[in-house]
């Protein structure tokens, strides 16, 4: 599975699928477009690290505005700890 | 100081003190959420809390949004016996800006080093809830150590937007995060019982001297308590700052209050620089109380928190925990919470 895909995946879980596929798209606003709040923020922030075995400073945690911009995100540290 | 005006980099949103001037928004923030419900109704008293913040017992910011309107609030207020330290907590945003990023800026406002500058504080706490994440991340993020886990503390209907008790759960727990900005001066003691994890959470915090607790009760002298009741959580925090010779008759009594006041958490917190807080530890086991953590620095010195539930089965399944240690923790508590059953 891509980093794209997981990503997908994570929104899915968090808003309990109750979500169109059609609006997973990189260029989705996490907050505008998928409707996350800073709870569901928080716990996308839990999932990933876990996913990813990464770990997300909060100061890298606030640039994550689109899926595209998390997935490029979560791909470079996963090269930088890899 | 903390009072100082924050404009964010995206200005959306600004965030100020509250003063003199703006307290009558706070209530607009708190009604927005939970309508006239918020258990605390200082939050609805603007000179209330004016005065509050004069007495310097409370600091507190809110978020305005571009057209002035009130968006957020997010305060520090002394709870513990120690008056230089501070709780963070009351983070709330008004429903039409939960989808935003808020909350975050808010918890940064006050946590960033460059802000908080204040002199007279040993430390900050935070009772992060375990009924979602957004709490622990942000604490944990900055920097804060979690030494405590207060189990089935609030009650999970009190989370009135629906929204906020993403595990569902009958009663939510807390997770004890805490900041320490000063180091600790005295000597304490730890129950031999206990040594490993109070050590361990010793670790992650200042460099402190802990030796361990084997003197017997003292025979003379008086226990003294500082007691805050929650009703409206069904929460009692007891504080003993001195453990004397009546120690079983102050905790029967205890525990006979808790019932009648049918109190569901019930928390004992115990100041580590009594030589004798072994056998006092194991006293309060015998009638049912369990290891819950460490409250750093609690009566200046740190204080042991042990609980003990009256009528409450934690879901411990459900226990939202963003740290592996503060999973570690809770594996801990259940187990010395089982040990205490067979006693």
């Amino acid at each position: 599975m891509t980093t794209m895909e997981k990503v997908y995946e994570i929104i899915l879980k968090l808003k309990k699928k109750n979500i169109s596929l059609e609006a997973l798209k990189p260029e989705a606003s996490l907050v505008d477009d998928l409707m996350l709040d800073s709870l569901d923020f928080a716990e996308m922030l839990v999932i990933a690290e876990d996913v990813f075995s990464i770990e997300i400073p909060m100061e890298d945690a606030v640039n994550l505005t689109t899926i595209g911009a998390a997935v490029e995100y979560f791909d470079k540290r996963i090269a930088a700890q890899g | 100081m903390l009072h100082k005006v924050d404009f964010l980099p995206d200005e959306l949103f600004r965030i100020v003190a509250v003063d003199k001037t703006n307290t009558h928004h706070v209530g607009t923030v708190f009604r927005s959420v939970y309508g006239e419900d918020f258990p605390v109704k200082d939050v609805y008293q603007p000179e209330t809390l004016w005065k509050e913040i004069q007495a310097r017992r409370l600091v507190s910011a809110l978020a305005f949004d571009e057209k002035g309107q009130a968006a957020g609030y997010i305060s520090m207020f002394k709870t513990a016996p120690n008056p230089r330290l501070w709780e963070a907590g009351n983070i709330l945003v008004t429903p039409e800006y939960t989808h935003t990023n808020i909350s975050s800026r808010l918890v940064h406002h006050y946590f960033d080093p460059a802000m908080c500058k204040m002199t007279d504080i040993d430390g900050i706490f935070n009772e992060t809830v375990c009924c979602h994440f957004f709490t622990q991340v942000s604490a944990a993020k900055i920097g804060m150590i979690d030494c405590g886990l207060e189990l089935d503390q609030l009650d999970g209907d009190s989370f009135k937007d629906g929204k906020s008790n993403k595990a569902g759960t009958a009663r939510v727990s807390c997770v004890l995060y805490f900041w320490e900005l000063t180091d600790p001066l005295e000597p304490e003691y730890v129950p031999i019982r206990y040594d490993t994890i109070l050590r361990k959470i010793a670790g992650s915090l200042r460099p402190r001297i802990l030796f361990p607790s084997t003197d017997a009760l003292p025979t003379d002298g008086s226990t003294t308590l500082e007691e805050k009741y929650y009703a409206y959580a069904k929460t009692w925090k007891v504080a003993v700052p001195i453990i004397g010779s009546d120690w079983i008759e102050v905790v029967e009594n205890i525990l006979y209050k808790g019932r009648e006041r049918r109190v569901i958490s019930l928390q004992v917190t115990l100041n580590m620089a009594c030589p004798h807080i072994g056998v006092a530890v194991d006293l309060l086991r015998e009638k049912g109380f369990f290891f819950g953590g460490m409250a750093p620095r609690w009566f200046g010195t740190d204080g042991l928190l042990m609980q003990r539930l009256l009528e409450s089965e934690t879901e411990y399944e459900k226990t939202k925990l963003y740290k592996p240690f503060s999973r570690e923790l809770l594996a801990f508590i259940r187990t010395d919470r089982e040990a205490v059953r067979g006693i």
